[in-house]
């Protein structure tokens, strides 16, 4: 049992640690090295804290964290560049890496040159190399570029090449440090193609960014760095939304929001309210749900078919407020009464109430729909002069209503709402919340729509007879 | 463990054989990468110091030739092995700084740093010998199946730069004075080592003391191979001292090597 676990693992960590020593002059440290008499010379300087963590084969993994959180220093590691201080990493698999933007490439060499080289350090010989080189080449798409000077080119075509080279390996485990926001829309695109084809390869990609996006829709799991210590691990929704938090908290909040992280339940398997809803068939779940929370079922017969009471975000996050505050957010019909089931076609409106607890002005009013997995669909940003509001005082309080026609797919969905507004000149949030709602567009009867939004009719499709 | 840690070492050198030979190519590639000339400047470079060394002494000093063999003959004997020697030392200061990105962002094994350094300064060495030979047979200098021997001098020296190059090539890393100091001796050296000056013209007790450096072994040798024939098994005290010292350099540098190696990526 214990075997066939560890041929899953990709890669296992324990109790992982890095401090770099920090030396005043360089010779101390070889003082340090060589000399046996137990004198210490360095400051310690924790780069990565105590990280315990199994990665699966055919994972993917974001990671994220603030500037110095120990991200690239955790790649390092489990590339093994860097020796670790205390702890284990077990690496099960071929490593490519791409930890800096060409390292490994020398600039007065051509491009050519250069992947030759690069695969012969990725462990390839020539002949391997000349199988590849039609697909690098292809994929590195840089013409005639290729013969040229490496000092030549731009870094948008540096990292294709560099790129390229990587994945031409079929790495088994793919590491990614920040290279990837180098390039231009349509090659991000073809590295997430190939990214995927990796995935359904069984291949383990691990990657640093900060794109949230792209953590949401390349990821089967986040993991949230910061200080050097292992905050959250779980869905990338969810590590998404607290990292932002994180991000966009005021500085003297910041150490009280890492508290409450490290209480959450299940941190390093976050993955709340996601896996309910994901393995939701039918509505047993709900009924489920419903007798934990209370409910009986008989209560759920005489519910209204078009509101369930027991779908409640789990997932909400609110950011710390900044003189704002959102409260009672729902959806209403038409007719003024809450919903949260949805029907195909028709007008709803996404309400919220807010108050504010400073004067203010140039307020815009926000919100979002995204998807489960958090791919964003459609967002509103009014400000408040379009409203007609000159100036907000203290104390004012108001309702908001945004009107929207669903022309949604059956799914479930979640709803953002947020305040923007001005403080120190620079625009931020007054108070959001994330996963503030949620609703669910039913299965109906015409089912010609794919994908996410019914924008498409069904085809008028005439017989037509060419004349010869 | 010396054992085991050597065939380590060994297994190394054999599984990244394709990688040392690329990147000494690299390495030469490097050297001359954009000029016109190309690889002619390995020919150019020693045969204008020949020549300098030429002029100077057999023109100038008017010096006289060495137990009838040309001076420039006799020089340029005891200099092939010293001219890959520096470099290869010299080089080697800048082996793991040099190519600090390999270490620091790629899964790489530094410690062959050193090798590929070696490898690319032996192809130099090839066209110093070819110099050799073509001025042997120009100054009529016999050639006989004996000089082969200058390959054991070469392994010789070699495995003696080899630990050094690790010695220095860590050190570097940490004290970016190691490779001012390297330069220094190594010109210290050149000097102190009769290379182009007859260790006969000293008195035996200096001439005992100039022997205790190792690197009067090879250029002795090198002079036995091409012009004196002289096997190496003639001096079985000396070659003995010359292996205690070179096993001892190497397991210094080794040992250094590998202490420092894991600090590498923390430093560069």
């Amino acid at each position: 049992m214990e075997k066939e676990n560890s041929r899953e693992i990709a890669i296992h960590i324990e109790n992982l640690t890095k401090i770099y020593r920090l030396y005043n002059r360089p010779i101390d440290r070889i003082k340090e090295t060589f000399i046996p008499n137990g004198k210490s010379y360095h400051h310690p300087f924790n780069a990565l804290t105590d990280v315990t963590l199994d990665i699966k084969k055919g994972e993917t993994i974001g990671i994220v964290g603030r500037n110095g959180s120990g991200k690239s220093t955790l790649l390092q590691l489990i590339c093994g560049i860097v020796q670790p201080t205390k702890g284990v990493v077990n690496v099960n698999g071929r490593i490519s890496a791409l930890l800096e933007l060409g390292a490994g490439f020398n600039p007065e060499f051509s491009g050519l040159q250069n992947v030759y080289l690069n695969g012969t350090i990725l462990g390839l010989k020539k002949h391997e190399i000349d199988d590849r080189l039609e697909n690098i080449l292809a994929f590195a798409d840089i013409g005639d570029f290729i013969d040229q000077p490496v000092k030549s080119y731009s870094s948008g075509m540096f990292i294709r090449l560099a790129f390229a080279v990587a994945i031409s390996i079929d790495p088994e485990i793919l590491i990614v440090d920040e290279a990837l926001s180098v390039g231009d829309e349509a090659f991000q695109r073809k590295c997430f193609a190939h990214i995927n084809s990796i995935q359904e390869r069984g291949g383990t990609i691990l990657f640093v960014t900060h794109s949230a996006s792209s953590v949401i829709e390349l990821c089967s799991r986040a993991l949230l760095l910061d200080h050097g210590e292992l905050l959250l691990a779980g869905s990338p929704k969810q590590i998404i939304s607290h990292y932002q938090k994180m991000i966009y908290a005021p500085e003297d909040r910041v150490e009280q929001l890492k508290d409450e992280y490290r209480e959450l339940p299940d941190r390093f398997n976050y993955f709340r309210g996601e896996s309910e809803i994901t393995e939701e068939k039918n509505s047993v779940v709900w009924a489920d749900n419903s007798s934990r929370n209370g409910t009986t079922l008989d209560d759920l017969n005489v519910l209204e078919d078009d509101f369930d009471p027991n779908m409640i975000p789990v997932s909400t996050v609110s950011y710390e407020t900044k003189g704002a505050t959102i409260k009672n957010a729902r959806i209403s019909n038409n007719k003024g009464k809450q919903v949260n089931i949805l029907r195909a076609g028709e007008t709803y409106y996404f309400c919220y109430h807010v108050k504010f607890d400073v004067c203010a002005q140039n307020i815009k009013f926000g919100m979002l729909i995204k998807t489960l997995k958090g791919v964003e669909i459609s967002g509103c940003s009014a400000s408040s002069e379009d409203c007609s509001i000159d100036e907000i005082n203290i104390g004012d309080a108001f309702q908001v209503k945004f009107p929207f026609r669903c022309f949604l797919n059956p799914g479930v969905y979640f709803l953002n709402a947020g305040i923007l507004g001005i403080i120190a000149g620079t625009e931020e949030y007054l108070d959001r919340q994330l996963d503030i709602g949620m609703f669910r567009v039913d299965e109906k009867d015409e089912k010609h729509s794919t994908a996410l939004v019914n924008l498409v009719g069904p085809p008028k499709i005439n017989l037509e007879l060419f004349p010869d | 463990m010396i054992f085991s840690g050597f065939v380590r070492f060994i297994r190394l050198i054999i599984s990244n054989k394709y990688l040392i030979l690329a990147m000494a190519r690299r390495e030469i590639a490097a050297r001359y990468v954009g000029s016109s000339l190309g690889f002619v400047w390995t020919f150019i470079k020693p045969l204008i110091m020949i020549g300098v060394f030429w002029f100077v002494f057999s023109v100038g000093f008017k010096s006289k030739p060495m137990n009838d063999i040309p001076f420039v003959v006799w020089l340029t004997a005891g200099m092939a092995p010293w001219f890959c020697f520096s470099e290869i030392i010299m080089d080697s200061t800048v082996a793991v700084v040099g190519n600090a990105n390999l270490v620091k962002k790629t899964i790489f094994p530094a410690q062959i740093l050193p090798i590929v350094k070696i490898l690319s300064g032996i192809i130099t060495h090839g066209v110093f010998i070819l110099i050799l030979v073509v001025l042997c047979l120009l100054q009529g200098v016999p050639l006989r199946i004996q000089s082969i021997q200058f390959i054991y001098y070469l392994v010789c020296f070699v495995l003696l730069s080899l630990g050094i190059s690790w010695l220095v090539a860590a050190l570097n890393v940490f004290l970016r004075d190691v490779g001012q100091m390297v330069a220094v001796l190594l010109q210290v050296g050149f000097w102190a080592t009769p290379i182009f000056w007859d260790i006969n013209m000293m008195s035996p007790t200096v001439q005992k003391l100039l022997k205790l450096n190792p690197f009067y072994y090879i250029v002795q040798g090198y002079r036995n191979s091409f012009l004196d024939f002289v096997p190496f098994w003639y001096y079985p005290m000396y070659t003995i001292y010359f292996w205690c010292i070179t096993l001892v350099t190497l397991l210094v540098g080794a040992y250094v090597f590998r202490r420092l190696k894991p600090q590498f990526a923390d430093v560069l």
